[in-house]
C-alpha cells in the first residue's frame, strides 16, 4: 500500500510538463470548435462605464485611446469593438488616438471590423476620427489637457482638426464626455489617471490585460469610473451590450466566444494544480507510513 | 457542428499561422523553427522601431522644424512651418547622447542623460505624489468606517472599507524590520503576509487569464482565418 502511494506520488511529480501543454491546447480548440459560451453580467466595476455611455448627453464625444499592440490584442481588442458599437448605437463621436507606435493600424483594424461591416452609415470625420499615434506618451497627454491641435494639427487622413465635425466643441481633453485607454502596459492607463483624469475634470475609465489588473484596480471607484480586466472584462461590456440593446446583433462578440474555452482551459490548469497537491499529500502519506 | 476545412489563400494569414505553429514548437523543445521565428520577431520589430521613429519623431519635431521646407516632400499638401530654432537644443542633446559610442568622449552622453532623468522626476514627483500616494490613502479610508447613505447605514461596503483598512496596515506591519514580530504585533504581521499572499494569488491567476486569453486568440486565428474551420 505504502509502495502504491508512493509510486503513484512519483508519477504524478514526474509527470512531463508537455502533457500539460498538450492537454490545455486540445481542451482550447474542442472548447472552440464546440463553440461553448458562457455570457457574462457586468459587474459593478465595469457597469458604470456603459452607464456612462449610456448616460451622456447627445452627441458628446469619447476619446478612445487604444494604448496596444498586436501582442495584447486578443484581450484588447474585444473592449475596443464593444465600445465602438455601443458609442455609434448611442450617437456619440469617437475620438481615437494612440500612445503606442503600432496604435494606427490596432485603429485601422477596428474601423474595418467594426464600423465598416457593422455600421455602413457612419461617415469618417462625422461619426468618428482618427488621430493616430504620436510620440510622447505621459507628455503628450499633458499636451493635450488645453489644446489637442498643440500635438495634433490634423487627423491622420490630414484634415485639420477644426474642419472635423465630430470634434465640435472639443479643445482640450476636458471636453470629451469620457476618455477610455485601453491600455496593454506604459504608456497606458496610469499615464492616462497620473495626467489626465486627476487633473482634469473629465471622466476616466480603462481597460487593461491581465497581467496589469492588479496594478489598477486601486484606483477604482475614486480615481477612475470602471476598469475592464482582461477577456473576462469584455464579455461582461459585450454582456452588457446585449442585454441594453437587444435590436442590435453584434457580427462577432470575440470576448463572449473566446471565454468559454478560457473557463474550460481554467478548469484544466486547477485540475493540473490539485493533482500536484495530491502528489505531494501522497509522498507525505507514505513517508509517514513508512516503518 | 465542426465545417469541413477551407485553407486560406491569403499569404499574410499563412505566414502568421506558420509563425505561431514554429513559436508553439518551443513546447516541445528549442529548434530551429522556433530559433527562426524568434530572429524574425526581434528583427521586425527592431526595424519597425526605427522607420516609426523616424518617422514620427525625427522627421516632424526635428528635420521639419529646422528645415520646413522638407515638409513639401513628405507632405505636399500641408502647410509649410516656419523655422524653429528651439529644436537646436533636443538636436544637440540627441547628438551628446551618441558621443557614448566613443570611450574617450563618453563622459558627454551624461549630460542628455541627466536632463532627461531631472526633468522627468521633476515633472512626475508632484503627479505620483498625489495619485499614488494622497489619492490612494483617500480611497482607503476616506469614505470612513461606517458609511451611510439616505440614513442607512451600507454595512456591505463598511465591511470591504475595514477588510481593505486592516489589509493595508497589517501588509505595512509584515515589512516593518525594525522591531520583533511576536505576540500580538506578530499576529498582525502574519495577517499581514496572509494579506499579501492572497494579492499574489490573486495577481497569478489574472496573469494566468491574460495568458490563457492569448492562447485562446491565436487558436482563433489558427483555426478561424487559417483553416476556416470556425
Amino acid at each position: 500500500m505504502i509502495h502504491r502511494y508512493d509510486r503513484l506520488a512519483s508519477r504524478l511529480e514526474s509527470l512531463d510538463r508537455r502533457w500539460i501543454f498538450l492537454v490545455l491546447a486540445a481542451v482550447v480548440v474542442v472548447s472552440l470548435l464546440t463553440g461553448v459560451s458562457t455570457p457574462d453580467r457586468a459587474t459593478s466595476v465595469v457597469q458604470p462605464i456603459y452607464d456612462r455611455i449610456e448616460n451622456l448627453p447627445a452627441g458628446a464625444p469619447i476619446l478612445l485611446s487604444l494604448d496596444y499592440s498586436p501582442s495584447s490584442a486578443p484581450e484588447l481588442e474585444p473592449m475596443a469593438d464593444a465600445l465602438t458599437q455601443h458609442a455609434l448605437l448611442t450617437g456619440h463621436p469617437i475620438c481615437y488616438m494612440s500612445l503606442y507606435p503600432t496604435g494606427n493600424n490596432m485603429i485601422s483594424r477596428v474601423e474595418e471590423r467594426v464600423i465598416a461591416r457593422e455600421f455602413p452609415q457612419a461617415a469618417p470625420g462625422r461619426d468618428w476620427v482618427s488621430l493616430g499615434f504620436q510620440v510622447g506618451g505621459e507628455m503628450l497627454i499633458n499636451s493635450l489637457r488645453d489644446s489637442l491641435t498643440a500635438r495634433y494639427p490634423t487627423d491622420v487622413a490630414g484634415r485639420p482638426l477644426r474642419q472635423i465635425a465630430a470634434l465640435r466643441g472639443v479643445r482640450g481633453l476636458a471636453d470629451f464626455g469620457l476618455i477610455v485607454s485601453l491600455s496593454a502596459g506604459q504608456p497606458g492607463l496610469k499615464e492616462w489617471i497620473l495626467y489626465a483624469g486627476d487633473v482634469l475634470d473629465v471622466p476616466l475609465a480603462g481597460g487593461c490585460t491581465g497581467v496589469g489588473a492588479p496594478q489598477f484596480f486601486p484606483y477604482y471607484p475614486l480615481q477612475i469610473l470602471g476598469l475592464m480586466s482582461a477577456l473576462k472584462g469584455a464579455a461582461e461590456y459585450e454582456g452588457a451590450l446585449a442585454r441594453g440593446h437587444p435590436e442590435f446583433v453584434a457580427a462577432n462578440q470575440q470576448a463572449t466566444r473566446g471565454m468559454g474555452p478560457q473557463s474550460a482551459a481554467h478548469l484544466v490548469i486547477v485540475a493540473f494544480i490539485l493533482l500536484g497537491n495530491a502528489g505531494l499529500l501522497l509522498r507525505r502519506l507514505a513517508r509517514r507510513r513508512t516503518p | 457542428m465542426i465545417a469541413a476545412i477551407h485553407l486560406s489563400g491569403d499569404l499574410q494569414v499563412w505566414i502568421g499561422a506558420l509563425l505561431t505553429l514554429m513559436v508553439f514548437s518551443f513546447l516541445w523543445r528549442d529548434n530551429p523553427f522556433y530559433k527562426f521565428a524568434e530572429h524574425v520577431f526581434v528583427g521586425v520589430s527592431a526595424a519597425y522601431w526605427m522607420v516609426m521613429g523616424f518617422w514620427t519623431t525625427l522627421w516632424p519635431a526635428l528635420v521639419l522644424k529646422l528645415f520646413p521646407a522638407a515638409g513639401r516632400w513628405s507632405s505636399p499638401e500641408a502647410p509649410v512651418g516656419a523655422w524653429d530654432p528651439v529644436a537646436l537644443i533636443p538636436a544637440a542633446l540627441g547628438l551628446l547622447m551618441l558621443a557614448r559610442l566613443w570611450p574617450r568622449l563618453s563622459w558627454l552622453g551624461k549630460w542628455p542623460t541627466a536632463f532627461a532623468l531631472g526633468t522627468t522626476a521633476g515633472y512626475s514627483l508632484v503627479r505620483y505624489l498625489r495619485s499614488d500616494f494622497l489619492y490612494q490613502i483617500q480611497a482607503t479610508i476616506g469614505a470612513g468606517l461606517a458609511p451611510t447613505a439616505a440614513g442607512r447605514w451600507l454595512w456591505q461596503e463598511s465591511l470591504a472599507q475595514l477588510l481593505v483598512l486592516a489589509g493595508t496596515v497589517s501588509g505595512l506591519v509584515y515589512f516593518v524590520n525594525t522591531r520583533e514580530q511576536k505576540g500580538a504585533y506578530g499576529r498582525v504581521a502574519r495577517w499581514g503576509l496572509l494579506v499579501l499572499m492572497i494579492t499574489f494569488g490573486a495577481s497569478f491567476g489574472s496573469a494566468v487569464m491574460g495568458r490563457v486569453a492569448l492562447l485562446v486568440g491565436r487558436f482563433q486565428e489558427l483555426l478561424g482565418p487559417w483553416l476556416g474551420i470556425l
